[in-house]
Protein backbone atom coordinates (compact mmCIF):
# COMPACT_ATOMS: atom_id res chain seq x y z
CA UNK A 1 0.00 0.00 0.00
CA UNK A 2 2.72 2.30 1.08
CA UNK A 3 4.27 1.46 -1.85
CA UNK A 4 1.84 2.16 -4.67
CA UNK A 5 1.07 5.90 -2.74
CA UNK A 6 5.04 6.72 -3.33
CA UNK A 7 4.46 5.27 -6.82
CA UNK A 8 1.62 7.05 -7.89
CA UNK A 9 2.95 10.05 -6.05
CA UNK A 10 5.90 11.00 -8.36
CA UNK A 11 3.88 9.82 -10.93
CA UNK A 12 1.25 12.70 -10.57
CA UNK A 13 4.47 14.76 -9.73
CA UNK A 14 6.12 14.33 -13.47
CA UNK A 15 3.15 14.41 -15.15
CA UNK A 16 1.82 17.78 -13.66
CA UNK A 17 5.61 18.91 -14.00
CA UNK A 18 5.36 18.25 -17.73
CA UNK A 19 1.87 18.87 -18.09
CA UNK A 20 2.69 22.72 -17.25
CA UNK A 21 6.38 23.19 -19.32
CA UNK A 22 7.22 20.37 -21.91
CA UNK A 23 3.74 20.12 -23.57
CA UNK A 24 3.97 23.71 -24.35
CA UNK A 25 6.62 22.62 -27.07
CA UNK A 26 4.85 19.94 -28.65
CA UNK A 27 1.68 22.22 -29.61
CA UNK A 28 -0.06 21.15 -32.79
CA UNK A 29 -2.42 23.87 -33.97
CA UNK A 30 -1.97 25.57 -30.87
CA UNK A 31 -3.25 22.78 -28.86
CA UNK A 32 -1.67 20.86 -26.07
CA UNK A 33 -2.87 17.40 -25.15
CA UNK A 34 -4.10 16.78 -21.77
CA UNK A 35 -2.23 14.37 -19.86
CA UNK A 36 -3.37 14.42 -17.13
CA UNK A 37 -7.03 13.51 -18.79
CA UNK A 38 -5.38 10.33 -20.05
CA UNK A 39 -3.49 8.86 -16.99
CA UNK A 40 -6.25 9.38 -14.79
CA UNK A 41 -8.23 7.25 -17.42
CA UNK A 42 -5.42 4.31 -18.06
CA UNK A 43 -5.37 4.44 -13.82
CA UNK A 44 -9.13 3.98 -13.56
CA UNK A 45 -9.22 1.17 -16.50
CA UNK A 46 -6.04 -0.97 -14.63
CA UNK A 47 -6.73 -0.16 -11.38
CA UNK A 48 -10.47 0.29 -11.00
CA UNK A 49 -12.76 3.06 -9.97
CA UNK A 50 -11.66 4.14 -5.94
CA UNK A 51 -7.82 4.61 -7.25
CA UNK A 52 -8.37 6.08 -10.43
CA UNK A 53 -11.46 8.45 -8.51
CA UNK A 54 -8.39 8.91 -5.77
CA UNK A 55 -5.59 10.14 -8.58
CA UNK A 56 -8.24 12.14 -10.27
CA UNK A 57 -9.54 14.26 -7.16
CA UNK A 58 -5.62 14.33 -6.44
CA UNK A 59 -4.67 15.65 -9.40
CA UNK A 60 -7.16 17.44 -10.37
CA UNK A 61 -6.61 19.48 -7.33
CA UNK A 62 -3.14 20.05 -7.90
CA UNK A 63 -4.20 21.32 -11.66
CA UNK A 64 -6.76 23.49 -9.81
CA UNK A 65 -3.85 25.01 -6.59
CA UNK A 66 -1.26 25.28 -9.31
CA UNK A 67 -2.75 27.13 -12.98
CA UNK A 68 -6.45 27.22 -12.70
CA UNK A 69 -8.58 30.18 -10.89
CA UNK A 70 -10.37 28.44 -8.98
CA UNK A 71 -10.00 25.17 -6.29
CA UNK A 72 -12.74 22.79 -7.29
CA UNK A 73 -13.24 22.35 -10.88
CA UNK A 74 -10.70 20.20 -12.29
CA UNK A 75 -10.63 18.26 -8.69
CA UNK A 76 -14.49 17.88 -9.61
CA UNK A 77 -14.27 16.80 -13.43
CA UNK A 78 -11.19 14.16 -12.51
CA UNK A 79 -12.66 12.86 -9.88
CA UNK A 80 -16.27 12.34 -12.06
CA UNK A 81 -14.04 10.43 -14.68
CA UNK A 82 -11.84 8.30 -12.12
CA UNK A 83 -14.99 6.88 -10.70
CA UNK A 84 -16.98 6.40 -13.66
CA UNK A 85 -14.63 4.21 -15.15
CA UNK A 86 -14.24 2.02 -12.52
CA UNK A 87 -17.06 -0.38 -13.79
CA UNK A 88 -15.29 -0.79 -16.95
CA UNK A 89 -12.39 -2.15 -16.17
CA UNK A 90 -13.65 -5.46 -15.15
CA UNK A 91 -15.78 -6.04 -18.61
CA UNK A 92 -12.32 -5.98 -20.85
CA UNK A 93 -8.77 -7.69 -20.91
CA UNK A 94 -5.99 -4.92 -19.61
CA UNK A 95 -4.08 -5.94 -22.50
CA UNK A 96 -6.36 -4.03 -24.95
CA UNK A 97 -5.29 -0.99 -25.10
CA UNK A 98 -7.38 -0.09 -27.98
CA UNK A 99 -10.88 -0.05 -25.86
CA UNK A 100 -8.50 2.35 -24.01
CA UNK A 101 -7.88 4.65 -27.06
CA UNK A 102 -12.18 4.46 -27.45
CA UNK A 103 -12.63 5.29 -23.85
CA UNK A 104 -10.27 8.74 -24.00
CA UNK A 105 -12.12 9.53 -27.20
CA UNK A 106 -15.49 10.01 -25.80
CA UNK A 107 -13.71 10.73 -22.54
CA UNK A 108 -12.26 13.94 -23.69
CA UNK A 109 -14.91 15.25 -25.72
CA UNK A 110 -17.29 15.23 -22.38
CA UNK A 111 -14.31 16.65 -20.57
CA UNK A 112 -13.17 19.79 -22.43
CA UNK A 113 -17.22 20.60 -23.79
CA UNK A 114 -17.74 20.86 -19.64
CA UNK A 115 -14.83 23.37 -19.74
CA UNK A 116 -16.53 25.34 -22.73
CA UNK A 117 -20.41 25.23 -21.62
CA UNK A 118 -20.03 28.31 -19.69
CA UNK A 119 -18.95 30.40 -22.52
CA UNK A 120 -22.23 29.14 -24.55
CA UNK A 121 -23.95 32.32 -24.18
CA UNK A 122 -21.31 34.97 -25.45
CA UNK A 123 -21.68 33.44 -28.89
CA UNK A 124 -23.61 31.97 -31.55
CA UNK A 125 -23.60 28.43 -32.84
CA UNK A 126 -21.70 28.87 -35.79
CA UNK A 127 -18.75 29.87 -33.99
CA UNK A 128 -19.44 27.40 -31.03
CA UNK A 129 -18.75 24.42 -33.48
CA UNK A 130 -15.94 26.71 -34.98
CA UNK A 131 -13.96 26.62 -31.37
CA UNK A 132 -15.42 23.26 -31.08
CA UNK A 133 -13.70 22.29 -34.19
CA UNK A 134 -10.05 24.16 -34.01
CA UNK A 135 -10.17 23.51 -29.92
CA UNK A 136 -12.14 20.37 -28.31
CA UNK A 137 -11.48 17.97 -31.36
CA UNK A 138 -8.04 18.65 -32.10
CA UNK A 139 -7.32 17.98 -28.45
CA UNK A 140 -9.11 14.83 -28.72
CA UNK A 141 -7.85 13.37 -31.43
CA UNK A 142 -4.43 14.47 -29.81
CA UNK A 143 -5.16 12.68 -26.46
CA UNK A 144 -6.45 9.58 -28.35
CA UNK A 145 -2.97 9.19 -30.11
CA UNK A 146 -0.91 9.71 -26.80
CA UNK A 147 -3.32 7.61 -24.87
CA UNK A 148 -2.19 4.32 -26.21
CA UNK A 149 1.82 5.23 -25.39
CA UNK A 150 0.80 6.04 -21.87
CA UNK A 151 -1.30 3.01 -21.45
CA UNK A 152 1.44 0.44 -22.26
CA UNK A 153 3.55 2.76 -19.58
CA UNK A 154 0.88 3.09 -16.88
CA UNK A 155 0.52 -1.01 -17.33
CA UNK A 156 4.03 -1.80 -17.15
CA UNK A 157 4.42 0.40 -13.73
CA UNK A 158 1.55 -1.34 -12.51
CA UNK A 159 3.07 -5.03 -13.21
CA UNK A 160 6.13 -3.82 -11.23
CA UNK A 161 4.10 -2.43 -8.25
CA UNK A 162 1.86 -6.04 -8.34
CA UNK A 163 5.13 -7.91 -8.35
CA UNK A 164 6.70 -5.67 -5.78
CA UNK A 165 3.75 -6.02 -3.68
CA UNK A 166 3.31 -9.81 -3.63
CA UNK A 167 7.24 -10.49 -3.17
CA UNK A 168 6.86 -8.08 0.09
CA UNK A 169 3.38 -10.14 1.04
CA UNK A 170 5.23 -13.52 0.78
CA UNK A 171 7.39 -12.94 3.56
CA UNK B 1 -30.56 4.60 5.05
CA UNK B 2 -27.23 3.12 6.79
CA UNK B 3 -27.24 0.87 3.37
CA UNK B 4 -26.66 3.88 1.25
CA UNK B 5 -24.06 5.79 3.69
CA UNK B 6 -21.75 2.85 3.14
CA UNK B 7 -22.75 2.69 -0.62
CA UNK B 8 -19.88 4.40 -3.41
CA UNK B 9 -23.03 6.22 -4.03
CA UNK B 10 -23.10 8.20 -1.05
CA UNK B 11 -18.76 9.04 -1.42
CA UNK B 12 -19.84 10.13 -5.10
CA UNK B 13 -22.60 12.25 -4.15
CA UNK B 14 -20.71 14.11 -0.88
CA UNK B 15 -17.33 14.78 -2.56
CA UNK B 16 -19.12 16.35 -5.24
CA UNK B 17 -20.82 18.17 -3.28
CA UNK B 18 -17.75 18.94 -1.06
CA UNK B 19 -15.70 19.81 -3.86
CA UNK B 20 -19.03 22.01 -5.94
CA UNK B 21 -19.30 24.20 -2.50
CA UNK B 22 -15.29 24.71 -2.61
CA UNK B 23 -15.19 26.41 -5.85
CA UNK B 24 -18.01 28.54 -4.81
CA UNK B 25 -16.01 29.24 -1.36
CA UNK B 26 -12.95 29.62 -3.17
CA UNK B 27 -14.32 32.15 -5.97
CA UNK B 28 -16.32 34.31 -3.47
CA UNK B 29 -12.97 33.86 -0.79
CA UNK B 30 -9.75 34.73 -2.78
CA UNK B 31 -7.71 34.25 0.55
CA UNK B 32 -8.69 30.28 0.59
CA UNK B 33 -6.78 29.48 -2.78
CA UNK B 34 -3.66 32.22 -2.06
CA UNK B 35 -3.47 30.32 1.16
CA UNK B 36 -3.17 27.33 -0.22
CA UNK B 37 -1.08 27.70 -3.46
CA UNK B 38 1.31 29.21 -1.24
CA UNK B 39 2.74 26.22 0.00
CA UNK B 40 1.64 23.81 -2.37
CA UNK B 41 4.07 25.20 -5.48
CA UNK B 42 6.77 25.67 -3.43
CA UNK B 43 7.92 21.99 -4.45
CA UNK B 44 6.90 22.29 -8.24
CA UNK B 45 8.34 26.21 -8.90
CA UNK B 46 12.25 25.16 -9.04
CA UNK B 47 11.75 22.15 -10.79
CA UNK B 48 9.42 23.55 -13.49
CA UNK B 49 12.40 26.02 -13.93
CA UNK B 50 15.19 23.95 -14.08
CA UNK B 51 12.71 21.92 -16.98
CA UNK B 52 11.56 25.06 -18.40
CA UNK B 53 15.86 26.27 -18.64
CA UNK B 54 16.81 23.47 -20.33
CA UNK B 55 14.12 23.14 -22.93
CA UNK B 56 14.42 26.58 -24.12
CA UNK B 57 18.54 25.68 -23.93
CA UNK B 58 17.55 22.76 -26.50
CA UNK B 59 15.09 24.97 -28.37
CA UNK B 60 17.40 27.72 -28.85
CA UNK B 61 20.35 24.90 -30.06
CA UNK B 62 17.85 23.46 -32.38
CA UNK B 63 17.23 26.59 -34.33
CA UNK B 64 20.92 28.14 -33.86
CA UNK B 65 21.84 26.53 -37.25
CA UNK B 66 19.03 27.95 -39.27
CA UNK B 67 19.11 30.90 -37.60
CA UNK B 68 22.91 31.80 -39.35
CA UNK B 69 21.79 32.98 -42.69
CA UNK B 70 18.63 35.07 -41.32
CA UNK B 71 21.03 36.59 -39.22
CA UNK B 72 23.67 37.80 -42.05
CA UNK B 73 20.70 39.15 -43.79
CA UNK B 74 19.66 40.91 -40.63
CA UNK B 75 22.80 42.31 -39.46
CA UNK B 76 23.01 43.75 -42.79
CA UNK B 77 19.61 45.57 -42.87
CA UNK B 78 20.39 46.63 -39.37
CA UNK B 79 23.68 48.42 -40.25
CA UNK B 80 21.72 50.54 -43.11
CA UNK B 81 19.18 51.54 -40.25
CA UNK B 82 21.38 52.53 -37.87
CA UNK B 83 22.33 55.85 -39.33
CA UNK B 84 18.64 57.15 -39.54
CA UNK B 85 18.09 55.97 -36.15
CA UNK B 86 20.84 57.54 -34.19
CA UNK B 87 19.50 61.29 -36.04
CA UNK B 88 16.20 60.06 -34.77
CA UNK B 89 18.22 59.11 -31.33
CA UNK B 90 19.24 62.56 -30.75
CA UNK B 91 16.15 64.42 -31.77
CA UNK B 92 14.12 62.07 -28.88
CA UNK B 93 16.13 62.58 -26.52
CA UNK B 94 15.73 66.62 -26.97
CA UNK B 95 11.96 65.77 -26.69
CA UNK B 96 12.09 63.40 -24.02
CA UNK B 97 13.85 66.92 -22.15
CA UNK B 98 11.58 68.83 -23.38
CA UNK B 99 8.85 66.10 -22.06
CA UNK B 100 9.94 66.14 -18.44
CA UNK B 101 10.41 70.02 -18.39
CA UNK B 102 6.62 70.28 -19.67
CA UNK B 103 5.12 67.37 -16.83
CA UNK B 104 7.17 69.74 -13.96
CA UNK B 105 5.57 72.78 -15.22
CA UNK B 106 1.77 71.17 -15.10
CA UNK B 107 2.94 68.97 -12.59
CA UNK B 108 1.49 66.19 -13.96
CA UNK B 109 2.00 62.99 -11.71
CA UNK B 110 4.39 60.09 -13.14
CA UNK B 111 2.55 56.83 -12.41
CA UNK B 112 5.76 54.80 -13.03
CA UNK B 113 7.75 56.66 -10.80
CA UNK B 114 6.82 54.99 -7.88
CA UNK B 115 7.11 51.53 -9.37
CA UNK B 116 10.06 48.53 -9.17
CA UNK B 117 10.42 46.90 -11.88
CA UNK B 118 11.55 43.16 -11.52
CA UNK B 119 12.66 40.82 -14.22
CA UNK B 120 10.82 37.00 -13.76
CA UNK B 121 11.11 34.12 -15.99
CA UNK B 122 7.85 32.24 -17.09
CA UNK B 123 8.56 28.89 -15.57
CA UNK B 124 4.82 27.06 -16.41
CA UNK B 125 2.14 27.87 -18.18
CA UNK B 126 -1.74 26.63 -17.71
CA UNK B 127 -2.34 22.46 -17.79
CA UNK B 128 -5.34 22.99 -19.83
CA UNK B 129 -6.02 24.80 -22.69
CA UNK B 130 -8.67 26.99 -22.15
CA UNK B 131 -6.98 29.77 -20.39
CA UNK B 132 -3.89 32.30 -20.41
CA UNK B 133 -2.34 32.04 -17.49
CA UNK B 134 1.30 31.52 -16.35
CA UNK B 135 3.99 30.78 -13.70
CA UNK B 136 7.01 33.01 -12.87
CA UNK B 137 9.75 32.59 -10.49
CA UNK B 138 9.12 35.46 -8.28
CA UNK B 139 6.63 35.52 -5.46
CA UNK B 140 6.24 36.99 -2.12
CA UNK B 141 9.63 36.39 -0.96
CA UNK B 142 10.43 38.78 -3.50
CA UNK B 143 7.70 41.39 -2.55
CA UNK B 144 5.17 40.33 -5.27
CA UNK B 145 1.96 40.84 -4.53
CA UNK B 146 -2.08 40.70 -6.06
CA UNK B 147 -2.77 42.92 -9.09
CA UNK B 148 0.93 43.88 -10.09
CA UNK B 149 1.26 44.79 -13.35
CA UNK B 150 3.40 42.78 -15.87
CA UNK B 151 4.70 44.24 -18.95
CA UNK B 152 7.83 43.55 -21.45
CA UNK B 153 9.90 46.16 -23.09
CA UNK B 154 6.90 45.83 -26.14
CA UNK B 155 4.03 46.16 -24.25
CA UNK B 156 1.97 44.63 -21.23
CA UNK B 157 1.18 41.41 -21.20
CA UNK B 158 -1.45 40.98 -17.41
CA UNK B 159 -1.21 40.98 -13.60
CA UNK B 160 -0.13 39.24 -11.19
CA UNK B 161 -3.58 36.66 -9.80
CA UNK B 162 -1.91 34.79 -7.75
CA UNK B 163 1.23 35.36 -5.68
CA UNK B 164 2.58 31.94 -4.12
CA UNK B 165 5.66 32.22 -1.64
CA UNK B 166 8.54 31.62 -4.68
CA UNK B 167 6.26 31.96 -8.17
CA UNK B 168 3.13 33.91 -9.00
CA UNK B 169 0.54 33.22 -11.45
CA UNK B 170 0.15 35.81 -13.70
CA UNK B 171 -2.82 36.29 -15.91
CA UNK B 172 -2.45 36.82 -19.30
CA UNK B 173 -4.25 39.81 -21.28
CA UNK B 174 -5.16 36.96 -23.56
CA UNK B 175 -7.03 34.96 -21.24
CA UNK B 176 -11.20 35.04 -21.52
CA UNK B 177 -10.94 36.33 -17.62
CA UNK B 178 -9.34 39.50 -18.75
CA UNK B 179 -11.04 42.59 -18.86
CA UNK B 180 -8.75 46.68 -19.15
CA UNK B 181 -9.75 49.74 -19.12
CA UNK B 182 -7.98 51.09 -21.85
CA UNK B 183 -7.71 54.42 -24.48
CA UNK B 184 -6.95 55.12 -27.53
CA UNK B 185 -3.80 57.59 -27.87
CA UNK B 186 -3.85 60.43 -29.25
CA UNK B 187 -7.79 60.44 -29.97
CA UNK B 188 -8.39 59.85 -26.08
CA UNK B 189 -11.58 57.61 -26.30
CA UNK B 190 -11.99 55.74 -23.61
CA UNK B 191 -12.89 51.49 -24.32
CA UNK B 192 -12.28 48.55 -22.80
CA UNK B 193 -10.10 45.78 -23.98
CA UNK B 194 -11.03 42.09 -23.06
CA UNK B 195 -9.71 38.18 -23.79
CA UNK B 196 -11.82 36.08 -25.95
CA UNK B 197 -11.78 32.46 -26.56
CA UNK B 198 -12.04 33.03 -30.57
CA UNK B 199 -8.84 34.90 -30.88
CA UNK B 200 -6.73 34.11 -28.16
CA UNK B 201 -5.65 30.43 -29.90
CA UNK B 202 -3.84 33.23 -32.76
CA UNK B 203 -2.62 35.81 -29.72
CA UNK B 204 -4.95 38.56 -30.71
CA UNK B 205 -7.87 39.92 -28.18
CA UNK B 206 -11.23 42.19 -29.01
CA UNK B 207 -12.13 46.25 -27.99
CA UNK B 208 -16.01 46.62 -26.84
CA UNK B 209 -17.30 49.77 -25.52
CA UNK B 210 -16.42 52.15 -28.35
CA UNK B 211 -18.16 54.95 -28.18
CA UNK B 212 -20.60 55.51 -31.17
CA UNK B 213 -18.92 58.85 -31.77
CA UNK B 214 -15.18 57.85 -31.60
CA UNK B 215 -13.57 57.32 -34.98
CA UNK B 216 -11.07 54.38 -34.96
CA UNK B 217 -9.36 53.36 -38.19
CA UNK B 218 -6.89 50.14 -38.06
CA UNK B 219 -3.49 50.92 -36.82
CA UNK B 220 -4.73 53.08 -34.01
CA UNK B 221 -2.62 52.60 -31.37
CA UNK B 222 -4.33 51.13 -27.88
CA UNK B 223 -2.94 51.63 -24.21
CA UNK B 224 -3.89 51.27 -20.56
CA UNK B 225 -6.01 54.10 -19.43
CA UNK B 226 -5.30 54.03 -15.86
CA UNK B 227 -8.78 54.04 -14.74
CA UNK B 228 -9.34 50.89 -11.85
CA UNK B 229 -6.09 51.09 -10.13
CA UNK B 230 -4.36 48.14 -11.30
CA UNK B 231 -2.62 49.36 -14.89
CA UNK B 232 -0.71 52.70 -14.84
CA UNK B 233 -1.86 54.87 -17.65
CA UNK B 234 0.11 54.78 -20.80
CA UNK B 235 1.28 51.26 -20.97
CA UNK B 236 0.79 50.10 -24.82
CA UNK B 237 -1.51 47.21 -24.87
CA UNK B 238 -1.18 47.01 -28.78
CA UNK B 239 -2.40 47.75 -32.10
CA UNK B 240 -6.29 47.75 -33.69
CA UNK B 241 -6.15 45.24 -36.60
CA UNK B 242 -9.89 45.66 -37.72
CA UNK B 243 -12.83 46.87 -36.87
CA UNK B 244 -16.54 44.64 -37.23
CA UNK B 245 -19.67 45.16 -36.22
CA UNK B 246 -21.24 43.44 -33.68
CA UNK B 247 -24.85 41.04 -34.17
CA UNK B 248 -27.11 43.78 -33.17
CA UNK B 249 -25.31 46.43 -36.00
CA UNK B 250 -25.49 49.23 -33.51
CA UNK B 251 -22.26 48.80 -31.72
CA UNK B 252 -18.95 47.58 -32.70
CA UNK B 253 -15.66 46.02 -31.78
CA UNK B 254 -12.61 46.22 -32.92
CA UNK B 255 -10.16 43.16 -33.38
CA UNK B 256 -6.73 43.92 -30.67
CA UNK B 257 -3.34 42.81 -31.61
CA UNK B 258 -1.09 42.94 -28.71
CA UNK B 259 2.34 44.14 -28.76
CA UNK B 260 3.74 41.15 -26.82
CA UNK B 261 4.09 38.39 -28.92
CA UNK B 262 2.76 35.38 -26.12
CA UNK B 263 3.70 32.87 -28.13
CA UNK B 264 7.28 33.56 -28.01
CA UNK B 265 6.74 35.05 -23.99
CA UNK B 266 9.92 34.04 -22.10
CA UNK B 267 11.07 36.63 -19.54
CA UNK B 268 8.70 39.17 -18.13
CA UNK B 269 8.61 42.58 -16.48
CA UNK B 270 6.43 43.16 -13.04
CA UNK B 271 5.79 46.56 -12.22
CA UNK B 272 6.36 46.39 -7.94
CA UNK B 273 4.10 49.20 -6.39
CA UNK B 274 5.28 50.81 -3.61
Amino acid sequence: MRNKLVYFSILLYGIIIIQTTLLDYIRVYNVKPNLVLIFIICIALIRGGLEGAFFGLTAGLLQDILTGNNIGPYALMGFLVGFSLGDFNKRFYKDNFFACAIITFIVSLIYESVFFIPSFSFYNLELILAIFKSDILVETVYNVVMSVPIYILTLKINNTIDIKEKTVNKY
Amino acid sequence: MSNFIRSKWFLLVSICLFLLVLTGLSKSIPIIPEAVGRYVSIPFAPVEKLVTMGANKIEDATTFFRDIQTVRKENEDLKAQIDSVEKENRELKEFRQENKDLRKALNIKDQFASMEPIGANIIAKDAGNWFDTFIVDRGINDGISNDFPVITSEGLVGRVTQPNSVSSKVEALIDRNTIISARISQKGDLVRVKGDIQYRDMGLCIMDRIPPEADIVAGDIVETSGIGGIYPRGILIGKVKEIRKSNDEINKYAIIEPAVDFRRLDEVIILKKQ
